[in-house]
This record gives C-alpha cells, sequence and structure tokens, in this order.
C-alpha cells in the first residue's frame, strides 16, 4: 500500500450544511464514488460506513462498520440528517455513507451522544451543494 | 493695576505697566512684539491712547525728566494733537532726521507729545518686573516736541535696510508718481536738540497716508486685477465701473453697466455680476475694456463671484445670489456654478456664500454672515461641491463668521483681520491688527491698526519684515468717532464681499480699501515695504520636500537665563552659558564664574561622575546610557548666604550628535513633506517597500524612505480609500458608493461597481480590504442608522457581483493567507434616558450611550463567514485595527485602551484572542488610538504629545532611545497617524498644526546593524497561495455524474470498491474522512473537519490493487 499526502485547498464550504469541497492534485487518478439517486432511503434499510476512526496518525485505518438506517430524515437544528445505527467516531466525520447498493447515501456528519446513532447529511443535498460548487453560486 | 498679557507666540504670561495700555511691548522671553490690550479708561486717557503713537516709556529712563507718571493732559493739547494728525493726513509730509541710539530701525511717529504723557507708571517692584527696562521701548525725547520714537527692535540677523538711505531718496520714493500738489513737498524736521547721544542719521517713512480717490460716484465694491495693476470700482446706483491705473494714479476707463455689483478680475478679463438682472458681463482689459461676452444667471441677484486664480482659472466661477431683504442671505441664497465660456449655469448650494480656493482644488462656504451665531465654515473639494451633495472635508470656523478668501495658492485663507490655516482649516491668528491687506503681487499681508502698519510675511509665524511698522494717517472723516473704518467698516451688522488689496511695483506699494459709509476708496501710495533676503526659514514650504524644524522649545530643557530672586548683580548671569544640549561620549567642561572666598560652588546632587572643582569647573563625561534629561543641583556660598540652582541638561545620544556631525544645534531638523487639507487614505503598496498615500485625485507613491515621493498619478475621479494589485488599482468612493478597478498603465477605469443593492443604502465608506490572491474587495460601509450600523461588503472583482454575507465591522484586515478577515467594529447604542428637573421646574431628557467595541475574526472559507474568535469589550470609541505585517498581532484602537479605560493596549495573537496577548502600557506615554507595527522587527510604535513610545511587540517592554530627536525635539503639532517608513529605518508621522498646514515627517531611527539587516529584507509576506478556483467544472466531478445503480452489493464488496475513494483529511489540529467526488482530487467532506483553517492536507492509498482492505 502505497500512501500519498498532498496538500489541498477548500474549494466551497457551506458551514450551515456542514459540507467541504476539497481539491489537491492526486499522483494517480482516484476513484469518485456513486451518489444516490433522489430516492429516500427507508427505515431499516442496510448501510455501510468506511472511515478513519483512529484519525490522527498517518496511517489510513479504513475501518468498515455497517448498521441500518434508523431515521431516513431526522431533522437536527433546521437541516434534514439520516439517522443510523452504525457504530460512528470522530474520525468518521466526512466518511461516505454507502446504501446496500454501494452507491453514496450521505456524509457521515454528527455523532449523538448515545450509543448507536450517527448522523449523515443526505445524498440529496450533497448534489445540490456539489451542483452550487459548479454553478459558482 | 499691570495689565496682564499672554505673548501669543511664547505663551509667557506677562504683566505690563498699565501705561503700556493699547501700546505695543517687546516680550522678555522671545522678542515678540505684544499689543498690549487697553484698560477702560475715562474718555481723555482714551484719547491720549487713540491719537498717540505707542511707546512705552519706563520712567526710569526719562534721564532728564522725573516727571510723576501720567499727568493730566489739557484739552486743548488734545484738539492740537488730532488737528496735526490731520495735517499729517492732509497730505504734507515731513521728514524727519533722528538719532538711533543704537536702534536697528526707527520709525518716527508725528505727534504732539508731552513728556507727561509719555510716561508710563514706575514700573512695579523689580522682582515683579517682568517686563524690563530692556524690554520697553525706548525714547530720548525730553522736550514736549512734535517727535515721538517707536523703536521696534529687529531681529538680530536683520540688516540695517535703511541705514544708507539719505532722506532726500526717501523723499523720492515717498513722494508718489504723478503727485503734483507742490505744497505737500516734505520738510525736513529738525531733530530737537536735546536728543542725544548723537548718533547716525537714519532716514525714516514718512506716513502712509491714505486718501479718497477721486471718484464722481459712490463706489459699491471695488477688486484689483490679478497683475495688481488696476483698482476696479463699482458704483451700483449710477451704473458705471471705474478702472483706476495704478502706475498712472489716475482713473483711465470708465464703464457703462447696469446695476454691478460683484467684481472679480481674472488675467485679462473683468466680470461684472450684476444686481436685478442675474447677469454676468465679461470685459477685456486689453481690449480697451469693451464688452466681450454676457451669461445669463437663473437668479437676478448677484452678490458675490469667485473662482481659481490665475493660471488655475478654466472660466469656471462660483456665483452667489441672494434674494431680496435683509434675511435673503440666510433664507434665499443660491450658489451657482457658471461655466462662462459655454454659458452654462448650474445651481449646486444653497449655502450663504462659496468662495474658491487660489488653486481651485477646495471650496468655502459659509452658511450664513456676520454675528449670526449659526455662522459656519465649510471647506469641500470643488470637485466634490460642484457636482453636488459634497461631504465637508472641513466643517467649523467661527461664530461671527466674516467674509473668508484666498489670495495665495497654499493653505492660508484671510479675513478681515484674522489669517485661516492648516489642516483642519482653523483660525491661527486673529485680532492682526484692524484691518489685513493682502499684497497681490507677493506673499504679503499688511496688518494695519489705527495708528500703524507693518507688513508680514504670510506664513505660519506671520513673520514680520524687519523694517517694522509704519505710522499711517487717513483723512480726518474717517478719523470721526462715527468713523467705520476701522472699528466699524468690518463689523457691522451687514456683510460685505470685497476685502482690502494692495500690490507692489518696484518700489511702489499701492493700498487700497474701501470705505462703504462714505462710498470711498482709500489709497495709500508708500514705498514697498523691504522684504529682507532669507528671513523666513519656515515660510511656507511649496510642495516639495524641505526641512522643518520644529520651533518649540522642548520641554526637558528649559531656557538658560534662570529668574533669581536676588537683587544682587551676578546673580542672574550664574547660569550663562549653561548648555541645554550636551552630546554622550564627550567631556562636558562647565566655568562658572565664582570667585573663590566670595562666590564659591558645590554639586550637591548631579549624575554619577560629575565632578565640580573648587573654581568652578563642572566636568562630566556623559555616556550614552545617560541619554536623556539631567537636573543638578548647585549650591552657591556667598557671604549673603547660600543659594541653590537647578539647572537642567539633556545628553543627546552619540548616534544623534553623529547624524548632526556634532553640531548640537542642528538636531531636530526633519524631512517634511507639505500635504493637502484633503481626506488621506494610507496603504501599503503591492511592493512592500512601497506606500500609497491617496488623497481626493492625488495617489502619491512614496519611496522606501516613507517621505519621498516615486510619482504622483492623477486618478480619473476622487476616492476615499485604494489598494493595488499587480495591474490594477482598487479604489473605492464614499458618494457615491463605488468600487473601481483602475487600470495601473492608463489609468483608465476598467470596471466600475455599484455598491447599490434593493433595501441596503451605503451612507459611508470607511475601509477597503483586498484578498492577497483572489479578485475580491472588502469594502467596510456605514449602511443603516440602527445598529449594527456597519457591515463589510465583499465584492467580486471580475464578477462586479458585491454581497453583504453578514460580516460586521467598521475596518477591516485581510490575513495573508486570505482565509481569516479581522474586523474591527464600533458604535454607539442608546442605553437609556437620564431625567433632570431643572431649577425651572422643566424636566430634561438626556440620552444615554454606551459603546459597542468589538474585535472579530471571520472564516472566509466558503459561502458563509463566520466569527471564528471574538474579543466583545476591546476598547471603547474605537479608532481603528492594526494587524502586524507578519500577521502575529493585531491592536484595537480606540480612545480609552483595551482593556477598556486602562488607556493601555494589547496586542492580541490571532490564533487566539483569549491567550497569549502582549500588553502595551501606553498610559501616560503614548495614544491608544493610532499605532504602527514594524515591518520587520517586531516593533510596534505609538504616538504621544510631541513624542514617539516603541514597545516590543512579542514582549511589551518600552524600546527607549530609538529616534533621532531630542526629547521633546519633536514639536507639538498634534501627530495624527504614524508609520514606518518601508524599509523600516525611519518613523513617519502625518501631523497637523493649525499653523503649519498637514504635513508628514520623517524621524530617522537609531537602529543597530544587525536591525538594519533585517529591516533590509522583505516584509514577511508569505508566498501568495495559487488561485483557488472559485467554480468546479461539472466534468470534474464524476460523482455527479454517475449513475447510482441498483446491483445490490455485500459490504465486503463495497469495502473493496471504495475503500481507496475514501481519505484522510487533516488540519493542523485535527483528521477526519473524505471521499473522491472527482477522480482528479476533488474531496468531499464536512465543513467542521477542515473550518479551522490553515495547512490542510488529504493522505490517499496510491496502491493500484483494489484488495488492501481487510
Amino acid at each position: 500500500m502505497t500512501l500519498y499526502s498532498e496538500t489541498a485547498q477548500v474549494v466551497r464550504i457551506d458551514h450551515d450544511r456542514d459540507i467541504a469541497l476539497l481539491k489537491f492534485t492526486p499522483k494517480k487518478r482516484l476513484k469518485s464514488v456513486r451518489l444516490c439517486g433522489g430516492n429516500l432511503m427507508e427505515s431499516g434499510e442496510p448501510v455501510t460506513v468506511i472511515g478513519n476512526p483512529g484519525a490522527g496518525d498517518s496511517i489510513l485505518s479504513h475501518t468498515m462498520t455497517s448498521g441500518i438506517v434508523s431515521n431516513p430524515e431526522r431533522d437536527l437544528d433546521g437541516q434534514s440528517y439520516i439517522q443510523l445505527s452504525a457504530a460512528v467516531n470522530p474520525g468518521n466525520s466526512g466518511g461516505p455513507l454507502f446504501d446496500q447498493y454501494g452507491n453514496v447515501a450521505g456524509l457521515v456528519a454528527l455523532k449523538a451522544n448515545i450509543e448507536g446513532a450517527g448522523f449523515a447529511v443526505p445524498s440529496e443535498t450533497l448534489r445540490e451543494f456539489l451542483n452550487t460548487a459548479v454553478g459558482g453560486q | 493695576m499691570p495689565i496682564e498679557i499672554k505673548c501669543d507666540k511664547c505663551q509667557a504670561s506677562l504683566r505690563a505697566p498699565d501705561s503700556t495700555a493699547g501700546k505695543r511691548i517687546k516680550c522678555p522671553r522671545c522678542s515678540n512684539i505684544l499689543l498690549v490690550e487697553s484698560i477702560d479708561e475715562s474718555p481723555e486717557e482714551d484719547k491720549e491712547n487713540a491719537s498717540h503713537g505707542a511707546i512705552v516709556v519706563p520712567a526710569e529712563r526719562q534721564a532728564t525728566s522725573h516727571r510723576p507718571a501720567r499727568t493730566q493732559k489739557s484739552k486743548s493739547d488734545d484738539r492740537q494733537s488730532l488737528q496735526s494728525t490731520y495735517i499729517v493726513a492732509g497730505n504734507s509730509r515731513r521728514e524727519i532726521k533722528l538719532l538711533a541710539i543704537g536702534l536697528v530701525f526707527t520709525v518716527i511717529l508725528l505727534g504732539v507729545a508731552t513728556t507727561g504723557y509719555m510716561l508710563g507708571r514706575s514700573l512695579p517692584d523689580s522682582d515683579k518686573a517682568i517686563v524690563s527696562n530692556d524690554d520697553v521701548e525706548e525714547s530720548t525725547t525730553v522736550q514736549p516736541t512734535e517727535i515721538r520714537i517707536e523703536n521696534v527692535p529687529a531681529p538680530q540677523n536683520t540688516p540695517t535696510a535703511n541705514s544708507g538711505k539719505t532722506p532726500e531718496n526717501s523723499v523720492v520714493t515717498t513722494e508718489p508718481p504723478g503727485n503734483s500738489n507742490k505744497a505737500d513737498t516734505v520738510e525736513p524736521v529738525q531733530p530737537p536738540t536735546s536728543v542725544q547721544p548723537a548718533a547716525s542719521t537714519v532716514s525714516v517713512q514718512s506716513p502712509v497716508t491714505f486718501e479718497p480717490l477721486l471718484l464722481d460716484e459712490p463706489a459699491t465694491s471695488f477688486t484689483m486685477s490679478e497683475d495688481g495693476r488696476f483698482v476696479i470700482m463699482s458704483h451700483q446706483t449710477a451704473g458705471l465701473i471705474s478702472i483706476y491705473d495704478v502706475m498712472a494714479d489716475k482713473v483711465t476707463h470708465v464703464i457703462h453697466t447696469d446695476s454691478p455689483r460683484a467684481l472679480l478680475s481674472r488675467g485679462d478679463q473683468l466680470f461684472v455680476g450684476n444686481f436685478g438682472e442675474g447677469k454676468i458681463s465679461v470685459f477685456s482689459a486689453s481690449n480697451a475694456w469693451n464688452l466681450q461676452n454676457e451669461v445669463q444667471v437663473t437668479k437676478p441677484n448677484i452678490v458675490f463671484m469667485s473662482a481659481a486664480c490665475q493660471q488655475n482659472f478654466a472660466g469656471e466661477i462660483l456665483v452667489t445670489c441672494h434674494g431680496e431683504g435683509g434675511q435673503a442671505s440666510y433664507q434665499d441664497s443660491t450658489i451657482f456654478l457658471v461655466d462662462v465660456q459655454r454659458d452654462r449655469c448650474k445651481e449646486v448650494s444653497r449655502q450663504a456664500m462659496a468662495s474658491v480656493s487660489f488653486d481651485g482644488k477646495t471650496a468655502l462656504t459659509q452658511s450664513s454672515f456676520n454675528l449670526s451665531p449659526s455662522g459656519g465654515l465649510r471647506v469641500y473639494s470643488y470637485d466634490e461641491f460642484v457636482a453636488g451633495d459634497p461631504e465637508p472635508i472641513f466643517q467649523g470656523g467661527i461664530q461671527q463668521t466674516p467674509f473668508v478668501y484666498q489670495s495665495y495658492s497654499g493653505s492660508y485663507w484671510l479675513s478681515e483681520n484674522m489669517v485661516f490655516g492648516g489642516a483642519p482649516i482653523a483660525l491661527v491668528h486673529e485680532k492682526l491688527g484692524q484691518i489685513v491687506i493682502p499684497d497681490t503681487m507677493q506673499k504679503l499681508i499688511y496688518v494695519m491698526d489705527e495708528e500703524v502698519i507693518s507688513a508680514r510675511h504670510l506664513n505660519s509665524n506671520l513673520t514680520e519684515i524687519a523694517e517694522g511698522p509704519r505710522r499711517i494717517a487717513v483723512p480726518p472723516e474717517q478719523l470721526k468717532p462715527s468713523s467705520r473704518l476701522f472699528h466699524q467698516l468690518y463689523r457691522r451688522r451687514d456683510y460685505i464681499l470685497d476685502h482690502p488689496v494692495a500690490a507692489t511695483h518696484g518700489n511702489l506699494l499701492t493700498l487700497c480699501m474701501l470705505d462703504q459709509t462714505n462710498g470711498a476708496v482709500l489709497r495709500a501710495r508708500t514705498p514697498a515695504f523691504l522684504e529682507p533676503a532669507k528671513n523666513d526659514p519656515v515660510a511656507d514650504a511649496p510642495a516639495i520636500s524641505s526641512q522643518r524644524t520644529s520651533d518649540s522649545t522642548p520641554p526637558g530643557v528649559v531656557p538658560t537665563p534662570a529668574t533669581v530672586n536676588s537683587a544682587e548683580s551676578g546673580i542672574a548671569d550664574i547660569l550663562r552659558g549653561w548648555p541645554t544640549l550636551i552630546a554622550a561620549g564627550r567631556e562636558f567642561r562647565h566655568q562658572f564664574p565664582v570667585q573663590k572666598g566670595k562666590l564659591d560652588v558645590q554639586l550637591v546632587d548631579g549624575p554619577p561622575g560629575m565632578k565640580i572643582s573648587a573654581d568652578g569647573v563642572v566636568t562630566w563625561l556623559p555616556a550614552n546610557k545617560d541619554t536623556g534629561s539631567h537636573e543638578f543641583k548647585l549650591r552657591f556660598e556667598r557671604s549673603a548666604g547660600p543659594f541653590f540652582e537647578r539647572p537642567r541638561v539633556e545628553v543627546v545620544s552619540e548616534e544623534l550628535a553623529k547624524s548632526v556631525g556634532g553640531d548640537l544645534t542642528k538636531v531636530n531638523q526633519f524631512e517634511s513633506f507639505d500635504l493637502d487639507t484633503d481626506h488621506y487614505a494610507i496603504a501599503s503598496g503591492l511592493d512592500p517597500k512601497s506606500l500609497l498615500l491617496l488623497q481626493g485625485k492625488t495617489l502619491r507613491i512614496l519611496e522606501p524612505n516613507g517621505i519621498s515621493i516615486e510619482r504622483t498619478i492623477e486618478l480619473p475621479q476622487r476616492y476615499h480609500d485604494i489598494e493595488e494589485r499587480q495591474d490594477v488599482y482598487v479604489a473605492v468612493s464614499s458618494k457615491p458608493a463605488i468600487l473601481d478597478i483602475i487600470d495601473k498603465k492608463s489609468l483608465k477605469i476598467l470596471k466600475h461597481i455599484d455598491l447599490v443593492f434593493p433595501d441596503f443604502k451605503v451612507l459611508d465608506v470607511t475601509d477597503l480590504a483586498i484578498h492577497p490572491d483572489s479578485a475580491t474587495s472588502y469594502v467596510c460601509v456605514k449602511n443603516s442608522i440602527e445598529l449594527p450600523r456597519y457591515t463589510v461588503l465583499v465584492v467580486d472583482e471580475q464578477s462586479g457581483l458585491a454581497q453583504a454575507p453578514g460580516i460586521i465591522g467598521k475596518w477591516a484586515e485581510v490575513a495573508s493567507d486570505g482565509q481569516t478577515l479581522y474586523t474591527g467594529y464600533s458604535d454607539i447604542y442608546k442605553k437609556g434616558m437620564n431625567f433632570h428637573i431643572n431649577p425651572g421646574w422643566r424636566l430634561i431628557e438626556t440620552p444615554e450611550y454606551g459603546n459597542v467595541d468589538m474585535l472579530l475574526a471571520w472564516n472566509m472559507i466558503g459561502t458563509k463567514p463566520t466569527v471564528e474568535k471574538i474579543v466583545r469589550k476591546a476598547g471603547g470609541n474605537g479608532s481603528g485595527i492594526r494587524l502586524s505585517p507578519d500577521g502575529s498581532r493585531i491592536i484595537y484602537l480606540s480612545h480609552v485602551g483595551t482593556p477598556m479605560h486602562s488607556n493601555n493596549l494589547v496586542g492580541f495573537a490571532t490564533t487566539d484572542f483569549e491567550s497569549s496577548e502582549i500588553h502595551y502600557a501606553t498610559k501616560d506615554r503614548a495614544s491608544t488610538k493610532e499605532a504602527t507595527f514594524h515591518p520587520t522587527l517586531p516593533w510596534v510604535a505609538m504616538p504621544g504629545e510631541g513624542s514617539i513610545t516603541v514597545f516590543a511587540r512579542e514582549t511589551g517592554d518600552l524600546i527607549e532611545n530609538r529616534l533621532l530627536a531630542t526629547l521633546g525635539g519633536l514639536g507639538t503639532d498634534a501627530i495624527e497617524r504614524l508609520f514606518f517608513s518601508p524599509d523600516g529605518q525611519s518613523i513617519v508621522l502625518l501631523r497637523s498644526g493649525g499653523e503649519s498646514g498637514r504635513y508628514l515627517q520623517r524621524i530617522p531611527l537609531i537602529l543597530s546593524e544587525s536591525e538594519i539587516a533585517i529591516s533590509a529584507t522583505r516584509p514577511n509576506h508569505q508566498p501568495p497561495l495559487k488561485l483557488k478556483p472559485q467554480t468546479v467544472s461539472a466534468t470534474e466531478l464524476h460523482s455527479l455524474q454517475a449513475t447510482a445503480t441498483r446491483v445490490a452489493m455485500t459490504p465486503l464488496e463495497i469495502g473493496r470498491d471504495f475503500t481507496n475513494s475514501v481519505v484522510v483529511v487533516r488540519t493542523a489540529r485535527s483528521a477526519g474522512s473524505g471521499f473522491v467526488v472527482g477522480d482528479n482530487g476533488y474531496v468531499l467532506t464536512c465543513a467542521h473537519v477542515v473550518s479551522d483553517g490553515n495547512e490542510l492536507t488529504v493522505a490517499y492509498n496510491g496502491t493500484d490493487t483494489q484488495n488492501d482492505f481487510i
């Protein structure tokens, strides 16, 4: 496994929705994820989270956890989140939430103070954000 | 009762014998000539004072006449004196020989004198005799003769101007050309025989005699042509204009024109404003004063016209029209801009009167006239004024606003007996005699009172020409008590819009003034006042670099002549020759005039190393560490008992002594540069070794020394603030609120961005900052009359889009990486109401206000700025923020300091507002309203009163003795702004004094070699980050293109496929995850993961195999 590290810049950021788009120049071509379509997730749907919970060291410590959607439309502070039962840790922040087809259904953003509850920004919001970045608005 | 007076030059409080009332005395400290104000006396005494020369004669000097002070004078004497004056006034001239007793210049005043009323009361006891014998003017007259002497001591360096002149010469030069009245031949008058001792004969000028010009009609207004050749008089009711030729001494032309009221002469042209039909008639001097042109003004009654002078005149005239009736000047007045060539007339203002400065750059208005308590002066940029909706550069003046005009280029404005000047325009000299008369041909003014006229340079000190005053004579009708010539002419309850004028042609000076009561133009012809060469080192500096010497006495250096409360002779001189400044590193020796056994001296207290020998020789070798002011205590022993002296001396550093080649008289001479009165903005240039100085349309690029002008650029219009980019200037104007992108080469406006939105009105612009890399400007504006009133507009310079994203701030600074915007927010809010009941049982309500003063740091990454850090009580009544060039410290400036009311300042660490702050102890040392960081050294400086305090930026320690100046050597002019020169080797002060105007002044720093080396490096300007892509192409975001699949995958398959799409996002403080949304390095993550800022890295797996996940 060859690890690379590059400086990155923020292209666009949205503090209210807690999303940021970064740009760096990779040494090789990377593989982009697929975003979910417009379909709302259903409660009980299985989901997979990949992240780096052991954040801090320089080695990619990819960790995979799986769970189910607890609530596809959890409203927190005026924002809609997907509530999931998968174990989420601080280093997971920013990581992807995959649905059962390998599409990205959300961006893991928050961990509640109770066990077994995480929240992800739904893919619809991510798509909207990326479209804004494209439009420059 | 002695009369208390204050010297207007050195501020000394003096007590003069009351016999000097209404007369001139010399200030014993600075030799300034002062007029002692009259005290209320009986009418008889009044007349004495009024009708005779101003002489102060101490009784002791009346060697042959031991008369008591102030004998009563008979009525007949009184009449005789008036008559005598009348004879003088009636064109008789007398040449008088007189003895000058070591006097440089003597003016003889005619009048009937008895020694009795020349006597002052005996001087008070010597210990109270502040106005001593040497300080009052001398007279040797002992007989009741017609001769009175006024001796105005001249400056010592003045050549004896007239000493070689014979009486005959004087007669010739005094006699006006063209005057054929033989009866008026001047007869020499024998000096009184008793005058002694004999000395060389000095010729004196005849009185400056004012006579009415012979006119058929009473004059209503007058002016002088710009070349001083013609006096042009209007006779409004007769419909005539008379042209008096100064050289020919006669009226040469008469022009017929209806109801001429206002006159203006520019170049060859004479503009006559008509009262009643609103018509300006233009006549040509070279074309026999024929009518050339007529221009119509919208309102009928033209009362005044003003325009730029000489080469600055471009055909534009500001015309003041008033309606009918006594209240028209403040109820119905209109100012028009009239373009004479194009026949255009446009209303620009509703003020009572407008006049234009000599250079045409500023317009001065008056909101009302004489005796109106609301009278006030406003000064505008001319361009803004004629464009309408102007913002005054200055507002103020005095309550009883007289007619104020400018007759020369520069910062001085004149009025009846006042001089205004400086920046902001302020009254700098008032009660200058009775009348001030400008000379149109040279930068002189003549100051006239009831008895004498003197010539002064129009500079900050109004330096008097060494010749001294001449006596004047006026016709008898103007001497009547009802005369308005002096006391009332310029103080009557109406307003007049012309002023006396004078012109010097060769050796002939012609003075003219209008006596409105009699409709008479009074003209005097006299030899020109001699201008001794180079007696005026502080003359108005032209707009080039010049040396400016601080003429104030340093507070730490007490003048040597100490007052000694002993009558014993010699004691007063005991400190004679004691220096005020000595150099460090050089032995100091001083011999006291002591005599062993009779007068001995001992050193009671002094600095270490100072010795005094038995024969009165003080020796001391001060070191550089002794730099500063020292006081010694000396005990003198004599038969009558001991006495003590406490002389002071200031040790100047070796570096300072070296910089002036050891000649300590040359210290405190600083390079300076005169600025306009206008607003200013200072910004660092793109090249950190340059500075931008903006004033209106004029942009000056300063050299690394911070004071020399590398280039002067005329911008397309006036701006409030400016910043520099690679190819363009970004400039913002306040009214209207516009951000212009100006091409640096062509100076054309490339983009014109209106800062206008629906429901958002920019009331004022307070600051401008630019993003270092991307084309984004931050404009601080006042946009509301309710809190919060100050907000920051974020302007995209490319698209022209301006947004108000909710950043509050009155001042802004951008961090060098562009990711943080610092703002200072200062505002007041009404926090309550106080109620009082006054003695008349009326309820008085006074609102109570509170301050809001905050320092904020905004995270500018992304679409919506967020507050990252805040200091809530950053000060009180804020005046700005300053960010250190390396971006590490920030200061909030305010009137009360930080913490609030501490009178100190705090340097906040930009990384953390709550800890690691540095306190700068400015209290009692320096102002909390202004500060500046050194470009490379870790220094911060604040101005004090005539001083500068420097602190170590990172420790708060005082850094002392770094200025190449003595204590107090910076003078007393206010320091508005200060900045280190871009080369770091000087500190530059932007100063203003009521008299000196506004100017830059460079004070060199004392730096070690290593410090100079650091100064020479470029400031730590971080290399600009690559321009951040503001938008992304849709094709680059592959995740947006990819369609979601519906083929079920196990977690294992998902992991195998997408592990390498997940990356680590790391900042200096934290790390999180992210995933790839574009194959070329686009990653989505959480905003909170990256929001703490700088040094963002992404770590990813570069292995091609996709099976690494276990």
